[in-house]
């Protein structure tokens, strides 16, 4: 999508609501609203859920809950093995609120030219935050598990005239999980508000597509949270396999 | 305060840090407060489940051993009427066998007996006999030679008379006998 053709269409990209602050410099306010919004929705959901959960048959939001850290708790015990259950709330934090925060855009907001609440992942602020945590945690990992000279040892590995490439393989790894999210959702966005810009004549036509592109919409949500929390389980598989390279 | 472009919207700013401090207190409020309960009731189920199961399988072999109770005592039962009836069978078996002796051995001895009355008769008769026999030869002897005998000669003749009529007779009965058991 050119860029002009979206200027025409009057359709905001990176367009945020800033402010300054001493310390932190430019805010986004609106993505910082809407992360504490999925976050609260995410405690709620789990506060709710702690209150409520019952040894017996369990309802609809504790079976959620019950089958995502399950999963997530295979996932990690078969991958990583039981030394590493802490990545099992890692995980599961990252996948609730990242699902959380990529619904929050299910309404169209016709009046605001795109999504009524644009998604928090929208925004490259959260999708890097995470995607450099993860980076970050599983460098730590690796590190503790090879040692130093072992971790770097790994760029070295034969070819070694590959070594540039093993390089960027291992930062284009937070960079690509932060930018597949944010790409996504930041698409999803932008169809929105192109279908909200047809012209009046086609305001069926916009109404239709919207409706078959919203589920649609919710549904790559779930799979980027998906793949968000798997692909954490996985760079943390790499990080610490000793064997082979 | 809007900022259309005022910087590549690829570039993080300081939201970066906001969002992870953010992102810190939900891993932290769930890795403390939420994961545990969950984990805790998935482990509870998972308990009541096993003991379910354990239960069902402790229920299981206590039928399996009153069944296997109940065939042992069946056989047992079964073997013990068995053995009455054989029991019965063997008593029964004795009871007509010692009748049947019993009866065996009063018919010998109403055998014997007749045979005993039998035999001293016979040996009665054959006393009597052998007298007037006695009597018989010397009467005739002396009629032909026409004078007495003395004591002496006349025991000695009846015995030789006797003799060789016991004899003949003796004869006579083994082939008497002998056609009779033909």
């Amino acid at each position: 999508m050119h860029s002009a053709v979206l200027a025409i269409a009057n359709i905001p990209v990176g367009d945020h609501i800033t402010a300054k602050v001493p310390g932190l410099g430019t805010l986004n306010i609106d993505t910082i609203y809407t992360t504490a919004a999925a976050a609260l929705i995410v405690m709620g959901l789990g506060w709710r859920m702690r209150a409520k959960a019952t040894a017996g048959v369990p309802g609809k939001l504790q079976l959620t809950w019950e089958t995502i850290v399950s999963s997530v708790s295979d996932q990690v015990e078969t991958n990583l093995g039981p030394k590493y259950r802490h990545v099992v709330p890692l995980a599961v934090s990252i996948f609730f609120l990242v699902l959380v925060a990529d619904w929050l855009e299910i309404l169209p907001g016709i009046f605001h030219n795109t999504d009524y609440i644009p998604s928090p992942s929208a925004d490259v602020n959260l999708c890097y935050a995470l995607g450099i945590l993860v980076f970050v945690l599983t460098t730590a990992a690796s590190i503790r598990v090879k040692g130093i000279g072992g971790y770097f040892k790994h760029y070295f590995r034969k070819p070694v005239v590959m070594f540039p490439i093993h390089v960027i393989e291992e930062l284009a790894k937070p960079l690509t999980l932060g930018l597949r999210l944010f790409g996504n959702l930041f698409a999803g966005g932008i169809m929105i508000a192109l279908l909200i810009s047809f012209p009046l004549k086609l305001s069926l036509a916009s109404v239709v597509f919207t409706l078959i592109w919203k589920p649609f919409d919710m549904f790559i949500g779930v799979i980027q949270a998906f793949i968000f929390a798997l692909l954490t389980i996985l760079y943390y598989q790499f990080a610490i396999d000793t064997g082979g390279h | 305060m809007k900022a259309v472009f005022a910087s590549n919207f690829l570039v993080p700013n300081g939201t970066f840090i906001v969002e992870l401090v953010i992102f810190f207190l939900v891993l932290g409020f769930l890795a403390r407060y939420v994961l545990p309960r969950v984990n805790e009731v998935m482990d509870e189920r998972q308990n009541t489940i096993r003991q379910a199961l354990s239960d069902a399988e402790e229920a299981k072999r206590r039928s399996e051993e009153a069944e296997t109770e109940y065939r042992k005592a069946m056989d047992e039962a079964r073997t013990q009427a068995r053995q009455l009836v054989e029991e019965a069978n063997r008593l029964g078996e004795d009871l007509r066998n010692q009748s049947r002796e019993r009866a065996e051995a009063e018919y010998q001895r109403i055998i014997a007996r007749a045979q005993g009355d039998i035999d001293s008769s016979a040996r009665r008769a054959a006393e009597e006999l052998r007298g007037q026999m006695g009597d018989l030869v010397v009467t005739v002897v002396e009629r032909v030679i026409g004078q007495a005998m003395d004591q002496a000669a006349q025991k000695a003749l009846i015995d030789r008379t006797i003799g060789e009529v016991e004899r003949e007779a003796g004869a006579d009965n083994g082939a008497g006998n002998a056609g009779a058991s033909r």
